[in-house]
């Protein structure tokens, strides 16, 4: 398999050079503010059992209300950290951190640790993205996309098609949860038609982008491959012409037509 | 200055201050083993002056598992079978904490057995508290690891078909360095052995015997036991591999012939813990791996740079 192809932003030329590493992190990303520190007093979260009477300004701490600047996360000290103790548990547990089983809790807990995935997501990005975007041509009405270890041939196959003349691109998602849904989104709105190229007999990534963005069903298209082998670029290169042309793709893969949400 | 104010903080500790402020009720079974481990626990480390703060139990899944609940120090309720690989993580990162790992029978001989096996080969260096009370308490007493053979349950209805496993003997040869066993019945042998195990720099495991009454044995059932360093009829050397082999497989049979036997097993105090050894050869640091995380200075590297990715 070649990785000639890979890159996080490809030229219009559809230069085939691999981009610089990103610069690393010199240091560590300051904390957030709500994070205890050395000399502070105990800090009191959702799940650090202290009597809120020693702690301070507990109750705002402990809430399991929505904070603006928490995105659900517990504040939480380091074992041997003077001032706070923590226990990470799995059981259902009151702001206090014991163990309980009252429903509204329960509620209340499960929709803070929701507010996660959505920090989280906000948070990527913000930053740089995690999604392979391939783009030898500019204005492509046609997009493949793509994820984990077919992306590099999935590349290779853009880069033939597009030196063929075919106005592709593709987009490979590295983040499957919490799922870059803005630019999956920008990217399925950008063209005409698309193909989902997998490597499992139900199309589960194409399911999993139709259940994150409620649409495009009816512009996916889905390249399958299930026989145990990875795909090659002409397997590629075929499922998408049978887009175009509607012939035949390789009898290693399958083609399914696109059908709706 | 460490970032870890509380260890080592030499003050004097009292035993209530291993209770939570906020207490809470446990869910335990009125009369359960589990009481014992929590009182001997809190006992041996207010007697030993360790701060809660420098202290981290780490527990697996079941009744026992619940001991961090009511225990008041850092601590982490893994998922099932995985305290000793948690625990082992912590100490490396900060060898100065106090680890603690426990879990049940099932938890420890069963799912986690190989974590048990390969954590003692290790000689990391803590203490690990199994709670024996010879069946899974907490999903309604199947047959575990330790139940004896042709016992029956739900899950083994025509009685179990398998030979119960060894814990004591398991551990020697694993390369546990401190093997003792003890029983909730006997709350101040209890506390003596757990000082003993905390102290010892090494892989210690104590065989906990905790009696079940829901769904298994009753105190009753592990009276009368034996002291086998106060009794005369068990003479051995517990720092001999030998000697204490004997007197384990003897104990572990006597077990299911309704003889009692606790005590120390076996004592290996010079043995290099793990980390020990890791510092030894340059691969962990000897400033504490976890000082790094409060220091701003600290330039940080990826652990994807690391990865030889494939060109
Ligand atoms: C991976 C996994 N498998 C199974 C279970 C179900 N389970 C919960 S506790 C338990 C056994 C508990 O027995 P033991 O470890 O002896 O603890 P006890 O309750 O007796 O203290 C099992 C099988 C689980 N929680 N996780
Ligand atoms: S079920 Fe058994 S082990 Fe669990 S709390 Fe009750 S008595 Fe203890
Ligand atoms: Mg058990």
């Amino acid at each position: 398999m070649s990785t000639s192809s890979t890159r996080a932003r490809a030229t219009p030329t559809g230069s085939s050079s691999r981009p610089a590493t990103p610069p690393r992190p010199t240091s560590r990303p300051a904390p957030p503010s709500n994070w205890p520190t050395t000399t502070s007093c105990r800090p009191s979260c959702c799940t650090i059992r202290s009597s809120p009477a020693s702690c301070g300004p507990s109750t705002s701490r402990c809430s399991t209300a929505s904070r603006d600047d928490d995105g659900g996360v517990s504040p939480r000290s380091i074992p041997g950290q003077q001032g706070g103790r923590f226990l990470a548990t799995g059981n259902e547990h009151t702001p206090e951190g014991h163990i309980s089983e009252d429903t509204d809790n329960r509620v209340a807990q499960l929709e803070r640790r929701l507010r996660k995935l959505e920090a989280i997501r906000e948070e990527l990005d913000g930053r740089e993205t995690h999604q392979t975007l391939c783009e030898p041509v500019e204005d492509a009405d046609y997009g493949i996309l793509t994820f984990g270890s077919q992306q590099g041939t999935v590349e290779e196959a853009v880069d033939r098609l597009a030196a063929d003349g075919h106005a592709v691109k593709s987009l490979g998602v590295s983040a499957l949860m919490p799922f870059p849904e803005a630019e999956v989104t920008t990217f399925l709105e950008s063209v005409d038609e698309a193909l989902v190229v997998e490597m499992n007999g139900s199309a589960q990534f194409r399911g999993l982008v139709q259940k994150e963005l409620g649409r495009f069903g009816p512009k996916l298209h889905s390249l399958l491959k299930y026989n145990g082998n990875p795909f090659e670029p002409g397997e590629v290169v075929e499922g998408f012409e049978t887009i175009i042309d509607g012939d035949e793709p390789a009898p290693t893969t399958r083609f399914v037509p696109a059908a709706g949400d | 200055m460490s970032a870890f104010n509380a260890i080592g903080s030499d003050r004097e500790v009292e035993r209530k201050e291993f209770t939570p402020g906020i207490e809470p009720q446990a869910t335990w079974c009125p009369g359960c083993g589990d009481f014992g481990v929590l009182k001997a626990l809190k006992g041996a480390m207010a007697e030993l002056g360790r701060d809660p703060e420098e202290v981290l139990l780490v527990t697996g899944i079941g009744c026992s598992g619940k001991l961090n609940s009511y225990f008041e120090s850092y601590g982490f309720h893994t998922i099932h079978g995985r305290s000793l690989p948690v625990a082992r993580a912590a100490k490396l990162a900060n060898p100065d904490l106090e680890v603690v790992a426990a879990g049940g029978d099932g938890d420890g001989y069963g799912i986690g057995g190989n974590h048990f096996m390969h954590t003692a080969r290790e000689n990391h260096d803590m203490t690990y508290i199994v709670f024996n009370n010879e069946i899974f308490g907490l999903t309604k007493g199947q047959t575990s690891p330790t139940s004896p053979k042709g016992h029956e349950s739900k899950t083994q209805p025509h009685g179990s078909a398998k030979s119960p496993i060894r814990p004591l003997s398991l551990a020697l040869t694993s390369g546990a360095s401190y093997v003792a066993r003890t029983a909730a019945v006997n709350p101040n042998q209890a506390q003596e052995i757990l000082v003993e195990a905390i102290e010892h720099d090494g892989f210690a495991h104590i065989d906990f015997l905790t009696q079940c009454p829901t769904w298994n044995k009753d105190a009753k059932q592990y009276v009368p036991y034996i002291d086998v360093q106060q009794n005369d009829d068990y003479d051995f050397d517990r720092s001999d591999r030998g000697e204490a082999a004997e007197m384990m497989q003897r104990t572990e049979r006597s077990l299911y012939e309704g003889e009692v036997l606790t005590g120390r097993f076996y004592h290996e105090p010079d043995r290099p813990s793990y980390g020990e050894e890791k510092r030894e050869v340059g691969e962990m640091p000897e400033e504490p791996l976890a000082e790094q995380y409060h220091d701003d200075d600290y330039e940080w590297e990826r652990s994807y740079d690391l990865l030889d990715t494939h060109k």
